[in-house]
């Protein structure tokens, strides 16, 4: 006899399958359950049971953007500290720990104030609160249990361990089996609850040593001068790892109070994706992540680029190979006309046959590599870019002059209907790659949530491509690509011959 | 109570005060549900009759399909003679189109579709990998199989990929952490092997549009072939699609032998590069370790996860938690399916403290030797793999390709459970036992490149410093083939010039010192040039009231101007080192060629200004010098070589005019020097002062 209840049960399942055929986004976008927390804390939770694994991920909506100078490098440096552990996690002895911490904080304080003064401390005193500063440190050594809190979830599973700061957030993400999804909320919500900040300065050196590695690239140190050419007065003109100055001068004291500002419960979101399921999982997650204080959203003011008046140009000598990079100022993810420039990075960038592979790779063999980027900030207003890398004997002036003329074609010619389909197909097949993956989701995911205000804007990218067309791309380009919007960033092979006896 | 009974209780006491405070941490009292089990999807297996082998899973997560083929060859592939073209392959294999759809339209359509198929080449194979969305798989299975099966290799793609490669080329020493295992895995394989070879702007003049073809007709066969395909599809259905596009494909001719490189023994070597433009010194050392699927591989896995994998690392927490001295520290040991992988472990710290990381890392090296780990560290290595073993599974492509490799490789398909069960079984004397078989501190090579100026302490303290040189050759890469009489005539054109220019005053020559006035491109600067043979050779240009001065003193090449030094960029180093052998009518490559240190052969005869000359090719290091002698009088009237110039090579000609006396040498006044066939240069030498004595701070600054 065939039940009723079956049929039913079959007719779904059908259904259930159609959706996921077609378009075969709806059935993600339909999974993902969200709830906030009583103490303001957004959270999402998308189950995918592939594999007996998840993805959690904290975001906190503070980035490099929201320094201030004389204090730059602040919003990575405490991302670093976030590793540190706990007040259980980390130490032997938090109590008499404490105690010592405040100890080096009081010496670093005082050796601070003396090397800022004007005019200088003599050499005498400087190496007292020196030698004072060394031994506060090592005397605060033997309660640390180092790298306690990376050595448990590696322990328990964690291929993946991360976290990134950007202009615009700061995200601490990783993977684990998922049966350890308390794991997860245990260590997450303590981190975020009860920091301890220890090891500051030795960790300041490693971040040190990572600026110097970014530095021992010609293609890193044009980044960070380009960045503070293309912004007179936003702090995207700081590159986020901050400057050396700054670096050296930052204590705990400050570092802690970025964390009270930024890391309260109303300005951080949680996401998980994988094998979880949402109704038992969201109960443990309120229960701890619950433990961290609600505290007031911060304010996000950051001093605004007033509009560029003139052309800027930087250029540097260096042994590396040429490079050269265009760039426009361009208006934040969240403006609606967002998608236009995706298109126009697309169109112009995006694959072998796009716009300037074509023209520079192929035809003129003038570069190596050509493409765009549409997404150097987000928060705020932006940067649109275009970027070679000169073949070997070309020159980056002929790049970027190259680089012009497709600039000018997209000003005066419409884009093809051709073109306008391969955009649609080939912003579906990236669509793909970036969400068939946990990791990739739970960003994403996170990142609309926050840039947005929702994070279904995810899953509504493809249909406003498909709106695009070609007189808005015709409309932003003659907005955007002028000479006053623009700096321009050069790589120069270091000197040329000299006159040489020959 | 006796006083031990009461140390006991305190001790006990004391301990378990200790265990209660940690066991109150929310962290230690955790109980974790049994994990889901893994429910990998289904391997499809199939072989055609042709024998190409193939995988298929089928996934409907997501409405795409995906391809991979690997085809054995690769490097190991190569004839010696064509360095480079498997490379090129790999590039020109896609960008080159089909016999039925040229590179560019290709392009364009898979462009239009949001596809994309893209080939590459490594040690052992000859990848090609596609995606497209669902509604175009037929489509892209044909162009795929096309791919395979009769590649265009057009000559437009052929030289656009040759002008990319020597934009690679000249790009290869940017990016230090490409410079480092780059240099080391030369020290280790052996720089000629196909596991460490590099390519040079001279091999790239040597590859042919035949010989892409001859590698494809030898190597590209269905029973050497083996394709991996997953996504949105049914087995069934995929199955007669692969039929129809692959079927027809056949093997031509006998299988090529597959011939693994020899592995020559090595040794403990300390190696530096100098390094100018760069704020880290950049260490990366290692030495040969395992194949994988070696019986001793799980213990030396769990070794080299303890001292160089993650946050828990001994490496990790030594150089970077600990001393602060590096963002990143750590290591492992890298295996291969077919050939010993190597041990590699590497950290980057600023110059002033460069000695002191290099020996906390090898602090650690024989520490692991030395000593049992201690359980902790068993415990986070071994339960880390165990519990990470789940995520080997997270994404169909892993599992596919894995799966894919492991068949190319003639391996099980359960390897990694083999693995995961042997990793269970390893101890903490296995461990130990590992490090003292397979981590030998005499076998290790290391390098280091920075501003060893910076350095707080030489590496000498390391053992003897070979000194890399990463110049990138400009000139063509000379193998001359021994050709005795060949060299005998050049040794006989060499004493002639040098009877013309006056022996034994040239033979006893050691230094000289020429002072004179350079025209170029209208204007004119006084300079000086100092030589003390073989090493030490300055030039100096007066602009006025500055004068600039290019030195190279041994190994070393600085820049110095008002006193103030910097090193001299390797490219320009190269051209300054290319004068010292042209310098005063080729005195110093003369001399080399007469005393042996400098190999030179005849070529040929030929004309130089109207007049007959015979022609020699002498190879230097930095570069081939083709000279011209007078074939009456024996006069060496011209020099002729490549440079790198900022368009691209440059072809050079030194010619000499105007010869006088001095002091029983015959020099020329005056020096025209031509580029690309145009007159660019002009030398007057006023005055030259031979076996003067020229002070030794002439090249310090």
């Amino acid at each position: 006899m065939i039940k009723k209840k079956t049929l039913l049960l079959a007719l779904l399942t059908l259904i259930g399958s159609v959706l996921v055929f077609a378009g075969g986004f709806e059935a993600l976008e339909n999974s993902v359950v969200e709830k906030t927390l009583p103490n303001g804390m957004k959270v999402l939770i998308l189950p995918r049971h592939n594999a007996p694994v998840f993805t959690g991920l904290i975001y906190a909506d503070v980035g490099g953007a929201n320094e201030q100078q004389n204090a730059t490098g602040l919003a990575h440096i405490f991302e670093h500290m976030a590793f540190k552990g706990t007040t259980t996690v980390g130490t032997k002895d938090y109590t008499k720990e404490k105690a010592a911490l405040d100890k080096i904080e009081k010496a670093f304080l005082a050796l601070r104030a003396a090397r800022d003064r004007k005019p200088k401390a003599s050499d005498e005193e400087l190496k007292t609160l020196e030698d004072a500063f060394q031994k506060a440190q090592e005397d605060a050594q033997p309660f640390v249990v180092q790298n306690e809190l990376g050595e448990i979830l590696e322990r328990e599973g964690s291929p993946d361990l991360n976290a990134f700061t950007s202009f615009d957030q700061t995200v601490y993400l990783y993977s684990l089996p998922s049966n350890k999804l308390e794991l997860w909320a245990a260590i997450e919500s303590d981190r975020f609850a009860n920091p301890v900040l220890r090891e500051f300065y030795k960790e300041k050196d490693v971040i040190m040593e990572e600026k110097r590695m970014g530095e021992s690239s010609a293609f890193g140190k044009l980044l960070d001068d380009f960045m503070a050419v293309a912004f007179k007065n936003h702090m995207y003109r700081s590159w986020v790892i901050g400057s050396m100055s700054d670096l050296k001068h930052i204590s705990r004291t400050e570092a802690e109070a970025w964390f009270q500002k930024y890391y309260c419960a109303r300005n951080l979101t949680a996401v998980l994706v994988g094998d979880v399921d949402p109704a038992a999982a969201m109960p443990l997650l309120e229960k701890y992540l619950g433990k961290i204080p609600a505290g007031e959203k911060p304010s996000m003011f950051v001093s605004e680029e007033p509009q560029q008046r003139a052309e800027k140009r930087i250029i540097m000598e260096d042994p590396a190979q040429p490079f050269v990079v265009v760039a426009y100022h361009k208006p934040a993810f969240d403006d609606p006309d967002n998608s236009v420039y995706d298109a126009i990075a697309d169109i112009l960038g995006g694959g072998p046959s796009s716009r300037l592979s074509t023209s520079l790779v192929k035809e003129k063999k003038l570069a190596l590599y050509a493409a765009t980027y549409t997404d150097l900030g987000k928060k705020y207003p932006g940067l649109f870019l275009f970027f070679a890398v000169p073949n070997q004997g070309k020159s980056p002036e002929e790049c970027e002059k190259a680089l012009y003329e497709e600039i000018e074609k997209l000003k005066t010619t419409p884009v093809t209907p051709e073109e306008l389909e391969g955009l649609k197909a080939r912003s579906k097949a990236n669509f793909i790659k970036a969400i068939d993956n946990n990791m990739g989701l739970a960003l994403n995911l996170a990142s609309y949530q926050n840039l947005t205000g929702n994070w279904r804007d995810l899953f509504r990218e493809l249909e406003k491509i498909d709106k695009v067309t070609a007189d808005d791309i015709m409309r932003i380009a003659r907005k955007t690509f002028v000479g006053t919007n623009k700096t321009v960033g050069i790589i120069k092979t270091a000197p040329a011959k000299d006159a040489e006896a020959k | 109570m006796t006083k031990k009974l009461i140390c006991l209780l305190l001790i006990v006491f004391a301990s378990l005060g200790l265990m209660a405070q940690q066991q109150k941490r929310a962290v230690d009292q955790l109980v974790y549900p049994k994990l889901n089990d893994i429910q990998p999807p289904q391997v499809v297996e199939h072989q055609l009759s042709n024998g190409l082998t193939i995988l298929m899973v089928e996934d409907r997560d997501f409405p795409s399909v995906n391809m991979v083929a690997l085809v054995r060859g690769g490097k190991i592939a190569e004839p010696k003679e064509k360095n480079g073209l498997s490379e090129l392959l790999g590039i020109t294999l896609r960008t080159g189109g089909t016999t039925n759809m040229n590179g560019d339209d290709v392009d364009k359509y898979l462009d239009r579709i949001g596809a994309s198929i893209d080939s590459y080449s490594s040690e052992g194979e000859v990848t090609l990998q596609s995606e497209c969305l669902k509604e175009n798989t037929d489509d892209v299975i044909k162009l795929f199989a096309d791919f395979l099966k009769q590649p265009g290799f057009t000559e437009d793609k052929i030289d656009l990929a040759k002008t990319q490669m020597r934009s690679e080329i000249s790009r290869r020493n940017d990016e230090p952490f490409g410079v480092v295992p780059r240099e080391l895995n030369k020290i280790l394989y052996g720089k000629d092997s196909a596991y460490a070879r590099q390519l040079e702007y001279a091999d790239l003049d040597n590859l042919k549009r035949e010989d892409l073809l001859g590698f494809h007709k030898t190597w590209f066969r269905p029973d050497m072939t083996y394709l991996a395909v997953w996504g949105d599809f049914s087995a069934a259905d995929m199955k007669a699609r692969l039929e129809k596009y692959f079927g027809g494909w056949t093997n031509q001719g006998p299988k090529p032998q597959v011939v693994l490189p020899q592995i020559p023994p090595t040794s403990y070597s300390v190696n530096q590069i100098e390094k100018s433009d760069v704020e880290q010194t950049f260490i990366f050392m290692g030495e040969l370790g395992l194949r994988y699927d070696d019986p001793d591989y799980a213990p030396v896995y769990m070794m080299s996860e303890i001292l160089g994998g993650g946050f828990s690392s001994r490496l990790f927490k030594k150089v970077r938690t600990e001393l602060g001295l590096a963002y990143g520290a750590g290591g492992g040991m890298s295996p291969a399916f077919d050939h010993k992988g190597m041990f590699y472990f590497y950290t980057s710290t600023k110059p002033s403290t460069t000695a002191k990381a290099l020996q906390a890392m090898l602090d650690e090296i024989h520490k692991i030797r030395g000593e049992l780990v201690t359980d902790v560290e068993l415990k986070t290595a071994k339960e880390g793999f165990l519990n990470r073993f789940a995520f080997q599974f997270d994404s169909t492509a892993k599992l596919v390709n894995r799966m894919l490799i492991y068949k190319f490789y003639g391996y099980p398909m359960d390897f990694n459970q083999k693995l995961r069960a042997a990793v269970e079984k390893v101890t903490k004397e296995d461990i130990q036992k590992a490090a003292q078989n397979y981590l030998l501190p005499d076998k290790l090579a290391i390098v280091a490149m920075g501003k060893v100026k910076e350095f707080d302490e030489p590496l000498s303290k390391f053992g003897t410093v070979n000194t890399l040189d990463i110049t990138i050759p400009t000139g063509k890469k000379v193998e001359m083939a021994d050709n005795p009489q060949a060299e005998g005539k050049a040794l006989e054109l060499a004493k002639k010039a040098a009877k013309f220019m006056g022996e034994p005053a040239l033979m006893n020559l050691k230094d000289i010192y020429l002072d004179g006035k350079v025209s170029m491109e209208g204007q004119e600067f006084p300079y000086k040039i100092y030589f003390v043979f073989p090493d030490k050779y300055a030039q100096e240009l007066m602009f006025g009231e500055m004068s600039l001065k290019l030195i190279i003193n041994g190994d070393k090449a600085i820049v110095s101007q008002g006193g103030q030094t910097a090193p001299l960029p390797d490219s320009e180093a190269g051209d300054v080192r290319k004068s010292m052998w042209t310098e005063a009518n080729c005195v110093f490559l003369l001399k080399s060629i007469i005393d042996g240190t400098v190999k030179a052969q005849y070529l040929k005869e030929g004309t130089f200004a109207g007049q007959p000359h015979e022609l020699v090719a002498a190879n230097t290091p930095q570069g081939l010098f083709l000279l011209f002698i007078d074939k009456k009088t024996g006069q060496l009237s011209a020099v002729r070589y490549e440079s790198m110039g900022e368009k691209g090579n440059e072809d050079i000609v030194e010619i000499y005019q105007n010869v006088k006396d001095v002091q029983g040498l015959k020099l020329p006044q005056q020096v025209t020097t031509n580029v690309n066939n145009e007159p660019k240069v002009s030398n007057k030498i006023w005055k030259v002062k031979v076996n003067s004595g020229i002070a030794s701070a002439t090249f310090e600054k």
